[in-house]
C-alpha cells in the first residue's frame, strides 16, 4: 500500500501529498473521537480542538525533519500527531492517566513528545513563542542543525511577549518558522474587535525585519508548495519567517461542542457552514481524486487504518491507570 | 589557591569557572559585555569567552527568561542576569507559569530548565521604590523553584556553581551592598551546597535567622551583644526555598527565642513562613513570641534621611535582640552607629 511509504523518507510531491491527507485524516479522526468521548464524562481536562485547522499542521509538519523541533499553544493536539506523537500517549493524557505522555499531570494544553522534537506547549499566549525562539537560540549557540516551527493564535500577536521574541529571532537571525493559525477570533472576540481598521500581521512583522507569507490556511497544497520552497531556503540560510494561515475553527473555542450547540451567537451558524464548505480534508481529497494521486480503495483503506488507531488510542486510555494518588509533588524537580 | 575576594569577584571567578567546564554555559542579560560588567561580574567571562557567549540583550525581559528556558531544553546552559530583581517581575509569566511547573506537569518526560537566573537586590542612595526590592517570597510561594540568596563571597562563588553544575532552575538572589564584602576564598572549582542554612555563629541566648544582608548585619549585631552579655547564634538561610528547618529547630532547641530578618517586608514573607512554621509545629519549644524584622511597611523611600529608618538597622537588630533576652534598657546603652550601608555612594 502507498500509504505504506510513509514511514520512510517521502520524495515525491504526490506522496508528500498523500501523506498530508493521511496525518489530516489522524487529526480529524481524533479530535472527533475526543468529543464524543468527552460527551460521555470521560475527559475531564480543557481541550480545544483543532477540527478545521489540520492542513496547516499537516502541511507544514510533513516538512519536519528529526532535528526540528516544534512548539505549539493551547490547541495542540494537530502539531502533536503532526510532529509524530503517540497517540496512545495523546489520547491517555487526555484522560489524566499516568502512562499520558505527560503522565497525565498536563492535561490537553501541556504536550510532549520529545522523542520526536515536540518539546512543549503553553497554555497561556506567546509563552511557547519565546521557548521556540530559545530553542532556536540554543541550537544556533551549540551548532545543532534543524528548524524551530512555533505554532499559534491571531491573539499572540496581541502578546508583548511575541514582538519580544520575534526582535531577538530577526537580531540573532535564528532558523524560527513563525506559524500563526488565524481563525479570526479569539474566545469569542473576532479579530475585527481586537486589530485596529487598516492594520496587517504582514506589515507589523515584516517591520521587524522578518519576511512574511499569507496562506490559504484551508489549501494543502498552497502550503505545501509555499513552506517546502521557503523551508528549504531558511535551512541553507538561516534566518525566522512567518506564515499567516488563514482558517477557523469548527467547534467552540474551549470544549466538544459547536458554539450553536451551546447556544453561542458571536459566529454565525451561517459562517460556521461557509467553513465547513472549505474543510482541507475534503478539498485536498478531491484534488487528490482529481489529479488521479489516488484510487478510491487506498482512501478507504486508509479512513480505516485511521479510525482503527484511534480507536485503539481510546481503549488504551481506557485500560490505562491514573497516578498514584499522593504523587502530585513527585517530579517537582528534576534532581530529586 | 587562596585570595582575598570580593563577593563580586567571587561571582566573577565562579563564572569564569563554569564557562570553562561547560561550554553550554552563556550569560545573557542587559549589559553583560559592558566593560563594567554588571559591577565586575560579567567583564572577565566577556574578555575569556567573547560576545558569543556574554550576550548583551534587548530588554525583554520576559521573552528573554522564556528563550533561556527553551535554550536549555535543547541543552544550552543559559545564566540571565537582572541588573535588579524588580526587572525580573516583568519575567515572572515564565517564571512562575513554566520554570516553575515544568517538571510537574510534563511529569519529567520534556528536559529541564538549566537556567540560573541572577538578580541584583538594590538599597540606599535614593534607589527607591522600584529599585530596591528583593522578590524571594514571591518566586519561593510557587512550588517548583530553587531560591537562594548567598551572604558570604564563599557561597556567592560556591553557590553559583553549585546552581550552574545541576539542572533545575535556581534563582540566585545577590545583595548589591554585598558586593564589596571580601573574605578568603579558593579561587579553583568548588562548590558549596544549594540548600542548606548555615550557623555562622554560634550562640546560647537566642538564634537570629536572617537572609542576605541582614546576615552579615546580624553578626555586627552580634559582636556589640556579646560585649553586653547576651550571646547569640546566627544562622544564614542560604537558601529560602527549600529552608532548612533543621538546622533552626536545633538552635532552637538551644536558645528558645527567635528572631528573623529579611531583606524584603515581613507581611508574606520568607520571616512570615518561618515564623508560621516555627509555631504550628509543637516541638519548637520557644519561650518568647517570634519577632520579625524588615522593610518598613511602604515603598522604600527616595530621601537620605528616611531610607536610613526604612531598614532595620544594626541598633534596630541590638533592641529587637534585647527585648527577647528581657535585657531592654534603651537610656543605659550608648552604641555608635554602625551601618555598613552608608558608604554607598553610586551604586551603579
Amino acid at each position: 500500500m502507498r500509504y505504506a511509504l510513509f514511514m520512510h523518507q517521502v520524495t515525491s510531491h504526490s506522496e508528500t501529498l498523500l501523506k498530508i491527507y493521511y496525518l489530516m485524516l489522524k487529526m480529524r479522526y481524533f479530535e472527533e473521537i475526543i468529543s464524543e468521548v468527552y460527551k460521555e464524562g470521560l475527559i475531564r481536562t480543557p481541550v480545544h480542538l483543532g477540527i478545521g485547522q489540520e492542513a496547516i499542521a499537516a502541511g507544514i509538519l510533513v516538512n519536519k525533519s528529526l532535528a526540528d523541533s516544534v512548539f505549539s499553544h493551547h490547541r495542540c493536539h494537530n502539531h502533536f500527531i503532526g510532529s509524530g506523537g503517540s497517540l496512545n500517549k495523546l489520547s491517555a493524557e487526555l484522560f489524566g492517566k499516568k502512562n499520558g505522555c505527560s503522565g497525565g499531570r498536563g492535561g490537553s494544553v501541556h504536550l510532549v513528545a520529545r522523542e520526536v522534537g515536540f518539546l512543549g506547549t503553553s497554555a497561556i499566549l506567546g509563552e511557547s513563542v519565546a521557548l521556540g525562539v530559545g530553542a532556536a537560540f540554543g541550537k544556533k549557540t551549540l551548532r545543532k542543525s534543524g528548524l524551530t516551527f512555533v505554532f499559534f493564535g491571531d491573539a499572540a500577536l496581541e502578546e508583548g511577549i511575541f514582538w519580544e521574541s520575534l526582535n531577538f529571532a530577526a537580531l540573532h537571525s535564528l532558523p524560527v518558522v513563525f506559524v500563526c493559525e488565524n481563525n479570526l477570533y479569539s474566545t469569542e472576540s473576532s479579530l475585527l474587535k481586537r486589530l485596529p481598521n487598516g492594520s496587517k500581521f504582514s506589515e507589523r512583522v515584516k517591520s521587524f525585519g522578518v519576511d512574511t507569507l499569507k496562506v490559504d490556511g484551508n489549501d494543502s497544497v498552497e502550503i505545501l508548495d509555499l513552506s517546502k520552497k521557503i523551508l528549504s531556503y531558511i535551512r541553507v540560510n538561516p534566518r525566522p519567517i512567518f506564515i499567516e494561515c488563514e482558517t477557523y475553527r469548527w467547534k467552540e473555542h474551549v470544549g466538544p461542542f459547536f458554539d450553536y450547540e451551546q447556544k453561542r451567537s458571536y459566529r454565525s451558524k451561517d459562517e460556521l457552514q461557509h467553513w465547513i464548505g472549505r474543510c482541507p480534508i475534503i478539498k485536498l481529497e478531491k484534488y487528490l481524486v482529481e489529479k488521479d494521486l489516488v484510487m478510491a480503495e487506498e482512501l478507504v483503506l486508509m479512513k480505516a487504518q485511521v479510525e482503527s488507531e484511534c480507536t485503539q488510542a481510546i481503549e488504551f486510555a481506557k485500560k490505562s491507570q491514573f497516578p498514584e494518588l499522593n504523587s502530585s509533588h513527585v517530579n517537582l524537580y528534576y534532581e530529586n | 589557591m587562596i585570595k582575598n575576594l570580593t563577593y563580586a569577584e567571587a561571582i566573577s571567578n565562579a563564572t569564569v569557572l563554569a564557562m570553562q567546564k561547560y561550554p553550554e554555559v552563556s550569560i545573557l542579560g542587559i549589559g553583560v559585555d559592558y566593560p563594567s560588567g554588571i559591577f565586575g561580574t560579567t567583564s572577565e567571562a566577556k574578555e575569556k569567552f567573547g560576545l558569543e557567549r556574554v550576550i548583551d540583550t534587548p530588554a525583554m525581559e520576559n521573552a528573554l527568561t522564556g528563550i533561556a528556558a527553551g535554550a536549555a531544553l535543547v541543552g544550552l546552559k543559559p545564566i540571565i542576569v537582572h541588573a535588579r530583581n524588580d526587572f525580573a517581575l516583568l519575567a515572572l509569566d515564565q517564571l512562575i507559569n513554566i520554570y516553575s511547573k515544568w517538571q510537574h506537569m510534563y511529569d519529567g518526560n520534556a528536559g529541564s530548565i538549566s537556567v540560573v537566573t541572577r538578580a541584583l537586590i538594590g538599597r540606599g542612595w535614593g534607589q527607591g521604590a522600584t529599585h530596591s526590592q528583593s522578590i524571594q517570597s514571591i518566586l519561593g510561594h510557587f512550588p517548583g523553584l530553587r531560591v537562594v540568596m548567598p551572604a558570604t563571597p564563599l557561597d556567592a562563588k560556591g553557590m553559583l556553581l553549585a546552581a550552574i553544575s545541576q539542572r533545575d532552575p535556581v534563582i540566585f538572589l545577590e545583595h548589591r551592598n554585598l558586593f564589596t564584602v571580601s573574605e578568603n576564598i579558593e579561587t579553583d572549582y568548588f562548590e558549596t551546597p544549594l540548600t542548606g542554612a548555615k550557623v555562622l555563629r554560634n550562640g546560647s541566648d537566642i538564634t537570629i535567622v536572617a537572609t542576605s544582608i541582614c546576615v552579615q548585619e546580624s553578626i555586627q549585631a552580634s559582636e556589640f551583644l556579646e560585649n553586653q552579655g547576651v550571646s547569640v547564634e546566627v544562622i544564614d538561610l542560604r537558601s529560602v526555598q527549600p529552608i532548612d528547618f533543621k538546622t533552626i529547630h536545633t538552635s532552637i532547641l538551644k536558645t528558645k527565642r527567635l528572631l528573623i530578618i529579611d531583606t524584603s517586608w515581613t507581611t508574606y514573607g520568607i520571616s512570615a513562613e518561618i515564623a508560621a512554621r516555627v509555631t504550628e509545629i509543637e516541638d519548637y519549644p520557644l519561650i518568647k513570641p517570634v519577632m520579625r524584622l524588615g522593610q518598613a511597611a511602604n515603598p522604600a523611600p527616595v530621601s537620605f534621611p528616611l531610607e536610613q529608618v526604612h531598614y532595620p538597622t544594626i541598633e534596630k537588630i541590638i533592641e529587637s535582640v534585647l527585648i527577647l533576652v528581657n535585657k531592654v534598657n534603651s537610656q543605659s546603652i550608648r552604641f555608635e552607629q554602625i551601618s555598613t550601608n552608608n558608604n554607598l555612594k553610586n551604586p551603579y
